[in-house]
């Protein structure tokens, strides 16, 4: 069975067929062919030859072109477009005939450099053997200690990373004086990974990279590489400071593709849960295989990965006899654990169809060659609508017919995603943001650069104008790590500065995770990880029981002020939820405006973050066995957010919504004895105004809702209910209404976040409050950057604003569930029980048509 | 608005400084006050420098500072011939006192100290850089002091002055042209010498040991040295620094009486110059690292007279009879395996049997020392890893010994 027929017969499958939510066909593209230029040096021309490449795309030429105009340009084509090729030729061009000349490559993975590697030496073997140009080399953490002084020396086309380049070429560019001297290109792959606060800083190193480069005399040109992106002109340009011709005119021909939205179908339409992605994922997976087809899944985490594994292998195995051996060799896995020469293996076996499917973290989505397969499984959405096409990109071979499946998890994010495709096949709405300029990250980097060269009292920084970098370089002279005279800063402190820094993060503390190991008599301690202080406060307080790449443990100490978080393996029957109390105070409004229903704002925020205590939660049952309390610092986080207020009108209007009656009466056995125990103790008389009963007997409301408790009995102690009148207790309802509306929509915006600004959703914190003093004691939901000073995410989101609550409004509208669920709303629990109802009629009096109101 | 200061504080950065001193526009005690220097002209502007003249019977410890005798040794050492022909009054001695350990571009050489003879006087000159900025300067004078040289001897130079002073270089645009100098490191020569009997071979210790010099209370650790020079940046109080100047020249002026010395030990090949006795197995090793197999056996026979302690005397013997061995004299090498098997050396044991299987072509003898082994291995605190490698392979060799033997075997090799 073919591809074609496989999806044919899904369809005629109800069990499968009705779970597709979209199937999209995405037609052949003819190549764009062109002849390859007579100006290419004759080596280049013979290696092609050998290569089998007899003509060029049209955008290698078009990048030849512009590359040899001396322009900085940037290629946005797809998957499998000859992305390095159209790079590679005018450089190794230029090298062949300019003997001094040198290009630096890099890749933000070894993996990838190991791979580039291979083609160039294919594409140099002529030239290398005539001895016009040295062997190209990889020059990163694994190259060995007695190759690299020969390195430094001889190679012109010098493969590396960003962390090489910062924490060892940079300061060190005495030893590289010849090779900067000469550096005309500098090649970038996979840009579209430099974004947030990773892209933050690699900006501020390819700056250090510039100003040393100047240094030496030489001026070197920019070919950069991206996945689609919905700002490739920006986030290149920001990136390197400089301008850049973009192409994304793609010439390489496709076959045609199927691509299909799965959304696995509900067992639980009241509580809106699902079958499990997983094991759908599995099955259709199993299909494609039985039809011969070979198959690539993509899974989010490494653990998925081995149990995908494990399920396909025990499917297979009666089909192949029960050779285990023979499953083993054919189902193979792939992420970043296994050893390099186990990788090189797999993709080999890849490229030669042995292997017939393999199960892969995004570890397998850059560059590396594994061919062209027949079909491609992301087993939930990846994170951002880039990964999406590059994972599913690695479907399609020749003109054959391919497909890509995209199984749905009940993260609203995926829910969105099924139930809007056009997202994914329309337009690309997600931007890579960068914030260069983010002064934590800035600080870091101007310090790596004095280190490297002193600053002249005149000098900026990139686009940072001379001004602005003095004003850091005085700060850095006040804290005694530089030294002023003769219009210059020079360095003189005894450190290292680029140790310092994690290109991945912004955060100043980091927590070390630490396992006690007991064997060898002495008792040493081993690192398993670490994280910023911030969120180590949440998850590995003391207590916490905490998961680390499926091992489980438990924390017994952590010591803040030495930065370590000491833990031993735990085999309880429980987990642990931190408690955490946030308050939002304002530091300075940069904008606001008027939307449908209230205001929404852009400024700079404190958020301060304290966890008061954690539940203990039994696995499986999800029992409360207990509360503890905890007494640790607040996280203070200084940084930029957007909010929305609901104006006055909006909250009258919520209050007078009839649909806002209470959900039940059946509040356990006993309830009318207990009735009468509360308004005899409150002297039948409203606890909220002092209203005497006279016909009708008072309310008797729960303070903490009912919902929130495992047990009635526990709902109903006394001490949790109170007398009060009618309208006391309609208003009381509705705040605890209007609590959980928010809590749910600052739930959905922030899970719904993402799809505008290619980040994670941990990028973002969230909080609502009903009466805030953010805005005027308006309730308030607001989301903030995580990152110290912000990153420019949330700016991003005030702007979206109203895309941003239409698809807010249509996820829940449209979810099944009856209350609310981790899929649209949130789990209860938290602030308020369900509130998707709630939500939505907040929701729809944000909406600007205002469609939204009664209907369920 | 708040100042930047402000800002980075509040959004978490640790300001890792304590209350600085303000930086004091008027220097209270600048250098010129604090020790005796002068400022000197060069391309690139003025550089300091402080300069002493030692006699020529000067003496650090036990040692003068002129290298008395021929270098034909060391130069087989570094594999440089121009040590053999060096005239000592050509040879610089270096040392510099920096801003850090840990190397780049951020790292700075504020002193240089230089030593050389001129005319009959220990020339010691130090070259400060009394601010970032005079560093060009400072580097032109290094050049100029270092034309008429044609060696320089450092203590961990190759590792860490050497580069450090390149790229100091480089950052100027500058070419230094003391590169092609030969060079000797005495560090890595003094480890050879004195890895087995001193437990620390830094210079200080090396000084006290083997020189016999001791330092005044005027001396600083090393590892304070950059804190003080920034304090002084920052305050312009040079009094702290005075012990910087004195730790540094001591350390130059040390090098070339432990050069002195090194040389003179190397060149005797009784080991009469020698410090101590025990050193007489490392001289004999340094001889074979250079391929002087002659020197070597003479030194280890020496080592074998003298009462040393007895992996001294084993360790010799063995040596001994490897190159022997090497040098296909089996006659030489048995007695002294045997001597050494008698001492309960593993390695004999095994060389025994390896000579009487294969040169000797005693099959029966060989399969006594094989035994042996065995035994000795089964009763001996070998490691525990090694163990059973080692059993192994003597397993393996008697099994073949037996079958070489067949017919000879009896009830009696049973035990």
């Amino acid at each position: 069975m073919s591809v074609g027929k496989q999806i044919s017969a899904w369809r005629a499958d109800p069990s499968v067929g009705d779970n597709i939510s979209a199937w999209r066909q995405i037609p052949a593209r003819q190549s764009s062919l062109v002849p390859i230029p007579d100006d290419l040096p004759a080596e280049l021309r013979a290696s092609l030859q050998q290569l089998g490449i007899q003509t060029l795309y049209s955008h290698q030429l078009l990048a030849y072109r512009r590359a040899q105009s001396g322009l900085n340009i940037a290629l946005v084509t797809g998957t499998a477009s000859g992305k390095s090729l159209a790079y590679n030729l005018p450089v190794l061009a230029d090298l062949i005939q300019n003997l001094q000349a040198r290009a630096l490559y890099l890749f933000p993975t070894k993996a990838l450099a190991q791979d580039q590697l291979s083609s160039l030496k294919e594409l140099l073997a002529q030239a290398t053997q005539t001895g016009r140009l040295p062997p190209p080399a990889i020059y990163d953490g694994d190259t060995p200690a007695s190759h690299r002084s020969q390195i430094r020396q001889n190679t012109r086309l010098l493969l590396s990373n960003p962390d090489m380049l910062h924490m060892s070429i940079l300061p060190h560019h005495t030893n590289w004086a010849v090779f900067f001297e000469n550096l005309r290109y500098v090649i970038i792959d996979e840009i579209h990974t430099y974004r947030g606060v990773f892209g933050s800083h690699i900006a501020n190193v390819l700056r250090r990279l510039k100003r040393i480069a100047r240094h030496y005399g030489s001026r070197p040109q920019f070919l950069l590489t991206s996945a689609t992106i919905a700002n490739p002109q920006e986030h290149t340009s920001r990136l390197i400071e400089e301008t850049v011709s973009v192409l994304a005119e793609d010439g390489s021909a496709r076959g045609p593709k199927h691509f299909l939205l799965y959304n696995p179908p509900l067992v639980d339409a009241r509580l809106g849960l699902r079958r499990s992605a997983l094991q759908e994922a599995v099955r259709l997976t199993d299909d494609l295989l039985t039809s011969a087809v070979q198959t690539i899944v993509f899974a989010r985490s490494r653990r998925t990965v081995e149990i995908v594994l494990t399920y396909l292998r025990e499917k297979a195995a009666p089909h192949s006899g029960w050779d285990a051996n023979r499953e083993q060799q054919e189902l193979r896995g792939y992420r970043s654990g296994y050893l390099p020469s186990v990788r090189r293996q797999i993709e080999a076996g890849l490229r030669r169809g042995e292997v017939r499917a393999v199960v892969a973290t995004n570890a397998l989505e850059l560059g590396i060659d594994i061919g062209q397969l027949g079909a491609a499984v992301l087993v939930g959405y990846p994170g951002s609508i880039a990964a999406t096409w590059q994972q599913a990109g690695r479907a399609g071979r020749g003109s054959e017919l391919s497909a890509a499946i995209l199984v749905a998890t009940p993260a609203p994010l995926d829910q969105y995603l099924v139930t809007h495709p056009e997202y994914l096949f329309d337009r690309t709405p997600e931007q890579a943001l960068i914030d260069p300029n983010n002064p934590l990250i800035l600080l870091d980097h101007l310090r790596c650069a004095a280190f490297e060269l002193p600053f002249q009292s005149n000098e900026a920084f990139g686009n940072l104008p001379a001004g602005e970098v003095q004003e850091y370089l005085d700060y850095l002279t006040s804290q005694g790590v530089l030294h002023s005279s003769n219009a210059r800063y020079y360095w003189m402190a005894d450190q290292y500065p680029a140790q310092q820094i994690s290109l991945r993060n912004a955060s100043p503390n980091q927590i070390l995770l630490q396992v006690a190991d007991h064997n060898a008599g002495a008792e040493t301690l081993h690192t398993i990880g670490q994280i910023d202080q911030a969120s180590a406060l949440w998850m590995v307080h003391p207590q916490a029981v905490y998961l680390h790449e499926s091992q489980t443990y438990l924390v017994n100490e952590l010591n803040l002020a030495q930065g370590q978080a000491l833990l031993t393996p735990f085999a309880g029957d429980y987990y642990t939820i931190a408690m955490q109390d946030t308050q939002v105070q304002l530091l300075n409004l940069l904008t606001q405006e008027n939307v449908p229903g209230g205001m929404k704002y852009a400024g700079e925020l404190q958020v301060t973050t304290r966890v008061t205590g954690f539940r203990k939660i039994r696995w499986h049952t999800h029992e409360v066995l207990g509360i503890e309390s905890l007494d640790l610092p607040p996280t203070e986080l200084q940084t930029t957010g957007y909010w929305i207020s609901l104006s006055d009108e909006t909250v009258a209007q919520l209050r007078q919504n009839g649909l806002w009656t209470n959900d039940t009466n059946d509040y356990g056995p006993g309830w009318a004895l207990l009735r009468q125990q509360v308004r005899q103790r409150d002297g039948f008389s409203c606890q909220g105004c002092g209203l005497p009963e006279t016909d009708h007997a008072h309310d008797v409301h729960h303070i903490v809702p009912f919902r929130q408790f495992a047990s009635p009995q526990q709902a109903n102690q006394l001490s949790n209910l109170v007398s009060l009148c009618p309208a006391c207790h309609r208003l009381a309802e509705s705040a605890v209404r209007m609590r959980s509306g928010l809590a749910g929509l600052s739930y959905v915006m922030s899970n719904l976040a993402p799809i505008y600004l290619m980040c994670d959703t941990s990028d973002l914190g969230a909080h609502s409050d009903p009466q805030s003093p953010i805005a005027g004691n308006k309730p308030v939901v607001v989301v903030y950057d995580m990152v110290p000073a912000g990153i420019g995410l949330s700016q991003r989101l005030y702007e979206s604003h109203a895309a941003l609550i239409d698809a807010a409004a249509e996820l829940v509208q449209a979810c099944a569930c009856e209350d609310g669920c981790p899929s649209c709303v949130g789990p209860g629990g938290e602030q308020g029980s369900g509130g998707k109802q709630a939500t939505l009629a907040i929701l729809g009096l944000l909406h600007a048509s205002q469609t939204f109101s009664k209907e369920i | 608005m708040p100042s930047l200061a402000d800002r980075l504080k509040s959004l978490g950065v640790q300001i890792g400084a304590q209350n600085l001193a303000p930086r004091q526009e008027q220097f209270p005690y600048p250098i010129e006050k604090v020790v005796g220097g002068e400022t000197l002209e060069t391309h690139y502007g003025l550089t300091y420098q402080v300069e002493e003249r030692f006699p020529a019977d000067h003496r650090h410890g036990n040692l003068g500072l002129l290298c008395t005798s021929p270098m034909d040794a060391l130069a087989a050492w570094t594999g440089d011939d121009r040590l053999r022909r060096l005239d000592p009054h050509a040879i610089a001695y270096i040392d510099t006192e920096t801003t850090g350990l840990s190397g780049g571009t951020g790292t700075y050489a504020f002193m240089i100290g230089i030593g050389r003879f001129s005319g009959d006087n220990f020339q010691m000159l130090q070259l400060f850089m009394r601010d970032p900025a005079e560093e060009p300067a400072q580097l032109a004078a290094l050049e100029q002091y270092l034309a008429p040289c044609e060696a320089l001897v450092t203590f961990n130079g190759k590792t860490f002055d050497l580069p450090l002073l390149r790229t100091r270089f480089t950052t100027h645009g500058l070419k230094p042209s003391f590169s092609d100098l030969a060079h000797i490191d005495l560090l890595h020569i003094s480890r050879r010498l004195w890895r087995d009997r001193l437990p620390s071979r830094t210079l200080g210790n090396l000084e006290y040991q083997i020189l016999g010099a001791q330092r005044t209370e005027e001396d600083v650790p090393g590892w304070m040295i950059p804190s003080l020079y920034f304090d002084y940046l920052r305050s312009g109080d040079a009094r702290p620094l005075r012990g910087v100047f004195y730790h540094n020249k001591i350390d130059v002026v040390s090098m070339a009486a432990l050069l002195n010395c090194i040389s003179g030990l190397l060149a005797d090949p009784s080991g009469a110059a020698l410090p101590d006795q025990s050193d007489l197995l490392s001289l004999a090793k340094f001889y074979e690292t250079i391929g002087d197999s002659a020197t070597a056996v003479l030194l280890y026979q020496e080592c074998l007279r003298r009462d040393l302690a007895e992996s001294q005397h084993l360790e010799a013997m063995l040596r001994m009879a490897q190159i022997y061995k090497r040098a296909g004299d089996d006659s030489a090498a048995i007695p002294l395996w045997k001597q050494a098997a008698f001492h309960w050396s593993l390695e004999a044991h095994i060389e025994l049997a390896k000579a009487y299987e294969h040169r000797l072509r005693d099959p029966a003898t060989a399969l006594e020392w094989t035994r042996a082994a065995i035994q000795l291995v089964t009763h001996q605190s070998v490691p525990a890893f090694n163990q059973s490698a080692l059993l192994a392979e003597l397993e393996h060799r008697r099994e073949r010994l037996e079958r070489k033997l067949t017919g000879s075997y009896s009830a009696a090799d049973d035990s």
